[in-house]
């Protein structure tokens, strides 16, 4: 099946837009969900997304080239069966026509055996001799194709492989990550923000008994700038945007596999438009203790309008994020590092700067609207804005 | 039990080049020589004539009548009469002129031969051997240049000796003569006259051990007797176009070196057997089957048979030469096997 | 022995139509004087071949009752390890150098024994045993050919009984007078009563001494008749019913009888003692074979080659 890679609108304004660069070559693999093209528009850069799983078949506009809104610009050509699972309604029950069996490819016995070594799918190997018959030459010929092998058989023969089926939420989980991936047209926006005043504001407060985490002030600032930018604390429903008065964020709170059969959960703070930073702190704290201890309630997980994701603590520097559906964005937040920036005068000082990078549906918003969004929210956390409350 | 393949090495033996003739007539005179039982029976082998093919030359003169002795032309009885002296202590080298005359004596060798040691409970021993000549190739037609192999690699009782080189046929005869089993030695009228180096000492060749004649990696071939000149001579010519081909001779049909064969084929992947004899059920049907059998997974195609067409011998030598295989029919059978058009 | 055979043979036939005995069974009865009478001129270590009626000749030259019993047994005990059965009883320990399933086959192994002999420079005579169903095959010819040429101690014995198989002697022969063909070989020849167990012996001792002397081969024509069919399982219908009571009449076991008592050699009572003897002797024979052991399976695949490891190789197959 063919599937076109069109020209995006990347914000209202946008009538044309330029091909920076091709992310993947001819014949490449390409998945769904991974940047294919870089794009400029009149506004920013922006790194678009296929929104299809299978080879790049053709590019039709090389880089370099300027086109309208909606053309194609290339096909991605994907395997019969690999459309997304989010399409399919129920799982069809097929007739109960006697089931045909796929005739085994022609292979002599050393070319069977030899595929069998080494782990190839003889149905992608193609046959020189008479009839298309595989024969040894041929697997030798893929096996010197083929990307690095993998460990002989024999020599793991004696260690099984782990075998863990995923529990029940894990593969709820899973199946939602999925259609979130396969089905909402991500787009992704990166921005740094300097964090010495915040951090130093934040540091003044606790010297006065107000314990104030990070991801604290960027829940604020992000509560700040959703009320800025309304399309952002949407969510989707059935093809139809639902704005939300109140700004309900999501924080995933890592758990220990052994406590919990996800290892994410994602508590929310409801009505983060009505609170303090340090209200937002105190619930953000009171909210991760019970979900560690395993007291969350069904109220604590609904009705999320964003979430914020933090990996800082981990050193990630920055990530993107998959969205939350019903949601349309989501706020991936890195580690803090420091920098050497230069003045006016070249002299060298530090920054203490954060990378934060947003996933928003391309289907609920755009590029500047969404840059603009993160523009309230690094002005909020560089200015300070946060802590007027 | 894994026997090695020892291909000859001429380097480190006194010897000189012998022709296939003399080599066997050796073989016979060192025995004779060596044990006072042994004696030779069969049609025109005594001086002057020494033989049809000239293989008895000079042995009688030497070792008087009594050792070798001219029969009348009743092959059943030479061969029943050879079987009588072998129950009562002597070791016969009975001689059939030509091996299509063994047809006269099938009963002798399959029914009596063969089968006595079985019959009677292993009571009896038969050291005896049964010498002849097949084969096509100088235009002596249908009923004188048969190769029977496969008739008698049939026989549940006798081993079955069948030498390409003088080397071969003299270390062979001479581990036949000295077996307590019945043997039939198969020599070929065409390579009578070809030559060979043969050592000086005494040695023997053991049976059930091939020789490999010609080592290679892509394709291996199998052959007995005159076969054997002939896929050495395909092998030199496919070297010229990069084909690298392993020539096999079994040297023993009868216990057969089955594992030096499969050896070959688990390296080459592709096997090619080719035999005088007539193709349909012949002795290379026995070989495909054996290796299809024992190294299914290791052909990488089916295995080629080159072998006489289904008729008889004509007389006519362009005729003839079609009829049997060729150089070349080899080489198409190679090439075949590796998919080379 | 006579007396022996008869018994051996009487035996046999009722233990195989009582199903006991597997294969066929070609009996000799009537015919004993012809076996008796020659093997009783031949030395022990003088050859032997038979044919498949070998019963009697092969009891005649020396192999043990016991052993030949458990034979067409079929167990491990029998003079073939139960490798050969009725048609193929063998013991070269006596010099026999077998019965012989096909027609006229033993001759020329025995012309060989008799060549070797000569060879070796022995005085062994051997001597080859052959129905007159064998007279139109080749190896009769050759054998009586070779043995002339090379004057052999061989000693030719045509156990004439009339009919080879269901034919009978005019319509399988063109031979009209075998003694004087036999003479056209060069090849002293006389004919005997074959029931005369005293002119059966007498002739073959003749001839055994003129081979011995190096004097060359005599064709012995021995006129007998088999009381049974060709095998058992014979319908009898090849033969007038006036013929078989004609020549049953003239049992070999009566008339010798006859003929001891008569000339006093021995008593009637001496005479039963012997047959009692024999009968036990029978007797025990069929008892010991029939709690005999049968052979293992595997020996099916042994005892084929002298070269045990060469014998392996050939034999093995693909069979896993």
């Amino acid at each position: 099946m063919r599937v076109e890679v069109v020209m995006p609108r990347m914000g209202q304004g946008m009538e044309e837009g330029t091909i920076l660069n091709w992310l993947k070559a001819t014949g490449e693999v390409v998945n769904a969900g991974e940047p294919l093209i870089e794009i400029e528009s009149d506004k920013a850069m922006v790194e678009v997304e296929a929104f299809a799983t299978g080879r790049l078949l053709e590019i039709l506009i090389p880089a370099g080239k300027t086109t309208a809104i909606g053309s194609v610009l290339g096909i991605i050509e994907t395997e019969a069966s690999a459309t997304a699972p989010a399409s399919v309604p129920a799982p069809r029950v097929e007739p109960s026509a006697p089931r045909r069996r796929r005739p085994s490819p022609l292979a002599s016995p050393v070319a069977r055996k030899m595929a069998q070594q080494h782990n190839l799918d003889l149905t992608r190997v193609a046959g020189s001799a008479p009839g298309g018959m595989i024969v040894k030459r041929d697997i030798l010929a893929a096996i010197a194709a083929a990307p690095p092998p993998l460990p002989p058989r024999a020599a793991t023969a004696e260690q099984p492989v782990q075998r863990v089926p995923l529990s029940r939420q894990r593969q709820i989980a899973a199946e939602r990550m999925t259609a979130s991936k396969t089905t909402i047209p991500h787009f992704y926006l990166t921005l740094d923000v300097e964090m010495t005043r915040a951090l130093d504001l934040r540091e003044s407060l606790r010297q006065r008994g107000h314990a104030i985490s990070v991801n604290d002030l960027i829940l604020k600032a992000t509560a700040l700038a959703l009320q800025e930018y309304p399309a952002l604390n949407a969510t989707c429903d059935n093809g139809a945007l639902v704005g939300h008065e109140s700004v309900n964020l999501a924080l995933a709170v890592a758990m220990g596999e052994r406590t919990h059969p996800t290892g994410l959960v994602t508590p929310v703070i409801h009505h983060c438009e009505n609170l303090s930073l340090r209200q937002i702190a105190a619930k953000a704290a009171a909210i991760s203790v019970r979900a560690r201890e395993g007291k969350l309630t069904p109220d604590d997980l609904a009705s999320a309008t964003f979430t914020v994701s933090n990996l800082g603590m981990y050193g990630i520097r920055q990530f993107q994020a998959i969205i939350n559906p019903p949601q349309v964005a989501i706020l991936a937040v890195g580690a803090i590092h420091r920098i050497a920036a230069f003045d006016e005068q070249d002299r060298a000082r530090p920054l203490r700067q954060l990378t934060l990078t947003l996933s928003a549906d391309h289907r609920a918003t755009d590029g500047a609207e969404a840059a603009g969004f993160l523009g309230v929210l690094q002005a909020a956390l560089h200015d300070g804005f946060v802590l007027a409350e | 039990m894994t026997l090695a393949a020892q291909s000859v090495t001429t380097t480190a033996r006194d010897g000189r080049e012998v022709t296939y003739r003399d080599a066997i007539r050796d073989a016979m005179v060192e025995e004779l020589e060596r044990d006072p039982s042994v004696f030779l029976i069969g049609e025109d082998l005594r001086d002057p004539w020494g033989g049809a093919y000239k293989t008895t030359v000079n042995v009688s003169a030497v070792f008087g009548n009594d050792r070798v002795i001219n029969t009348p032309i009743a092959e059943e009885s030479i061969v029943g009469a050879a079987l009588g002296a072998a129950l009562s202590g002597l070791r016969p080298v009975a001689e059939l002129q030509y091996l299509d005359f063994v047809m006269r004596a099938m009963d002798a060798v399959v029914n009596q031969v063969a089968k006595v040691r079985y019959m009677s409970g292993g009571q009896a021993k038969v050291p005896l051997v049964i010498r002849a000549q097949g084969g096509g190739g100088r235009s002596s037609a249908a009923q004188h240049g048969n190769s029977l192999e496969a008739w008698l690699c049939h026989v549940p009782g006798l081993f079955i000796a069948h030498p390409a080189t003088p080397y071969d046929a003299k270390g062979l005869l001479k581990t036949a003569i000295r077996l307590d089993d019945p043997v039939f030695f198969i020599e070929h009228k065409m390579l009578y006259m070809t030559k060979g180096f043969v050592p000086e000492d005494d040695y023997t060749i053991p049976f059930g051990v091939a020789d490999i004649k010609r080592r290679g990696t892509d394709v291996t071939i199998v052959a007995n007797s005159r076969m054997v000149l002939y896929a050495l001579d395909a092998a030199e010519t496919l070297a010229t176009e990069g084909i690298s081909a392993e020539v096999i001779d079994p040297r023993t049909l009868v216990p057969l070196d089955e594992a030096t064969i499969l050896e070959s084929v688990a390296k080459t992947n592709h096997l090619v057997v080719v035999n005088e004899g007539v193709e349909r059920c012949g002795w290379a049907a026995e070989v495909a089957a054996m290796v299809q059998k024992r190294a299914f997974s290791d052909l990488d195609a089916p295995i080629e048979r080159v072998c006489t067409r289904n008729v008889p011998l004509p007389f006519q030598p362009d005729l003839e030469n079609y009829v049997l295989p060729s150089v070349d029919d080899i080489i198409a059978a190679v090439k075949t096997s590796l998919y080379i058009s | 022995m006579m007396t022996r055979i008869r018994l051996f043979e009487r035996a046999a036939y009722e233990l195989y139509t009582a199903g006991k005995l597997p294969g066929f069974l070609h009996l000799s009865i009537g015919q004993e004087a012809v076996s008796t009478g020659a093997c009783a001129a031949l030395r022990h270590d003088d050859y032997m071949a038979s044919t498949h009626r070998g019963h009697g000749d092969t009891l005649a030259k020396g192999v043990s009752v016991e052993s030949a019993m458990a034979e067409l047994f079929g167990r491990v005990t029998g003079a073939c390890r139960a490798k050969g059965g009725s048609m193929h009883i063998a013991d070269f320990s006596q010099g026999i150098l077998g019965a012989n399933g096909i027609i006229a086959a033993g001759i020329p192994i025995a012309v060989g024994a008799a060549l070797s002999a000569r060879l070796r420079k022995t005085d062994q005579v051997a001597l080859a045993f052959f129905g007159d169903g064998a007279t139109g095959s080749g190896p009769l010819h050759e054998g009586m050919n070779m043995s002339m040429l090379w004057r052999l101690p061989m000693i030719f014995v045509r156990q004439n009984n009339r009919y080879a198989e269901s034919t009978p002697l005019a319509e399988h022969t063109g031979i009209v007078d075998i003694v004087q063909w036999a003479c056209g070989y060069g090849m002293p020849a006389v004919r005997v009563d074959g029931n005369n167990v005293t002119e059966v012996y007498a002739a073959v001792a003749m001839a055994a001494d003129r081979a011995r002397a190096g004097e060359g081969p005599t064709f012995i024509e021995c006129e007998t008749y088999r009381h049974y069919g060709h095998n058992i399982g014979d319908p009898g219908t090849a033969r007038p019913k006036d013929e078989v009571d004609d020549w049953k009449a003239r049992d070999p076991l009566q008339s010798h009888r006859t003929r001891i008592l008569e000339s006093g050699l021995a008593t009637e009572t001496e005479l039963s003692a012997i047959e009692a003897e024999e009968r036990a002797k029978l007797d025990a024979a069929i008892a010991a074979a029939e709690a005999a052991p049968k052979p293992d399976l595997h020996e099916a695949l042994e005892g084929l080659y002298v070269d045990e490891a060469l014998g392996r190789m050939a034999i093995q197959g693909v069979r896993s």
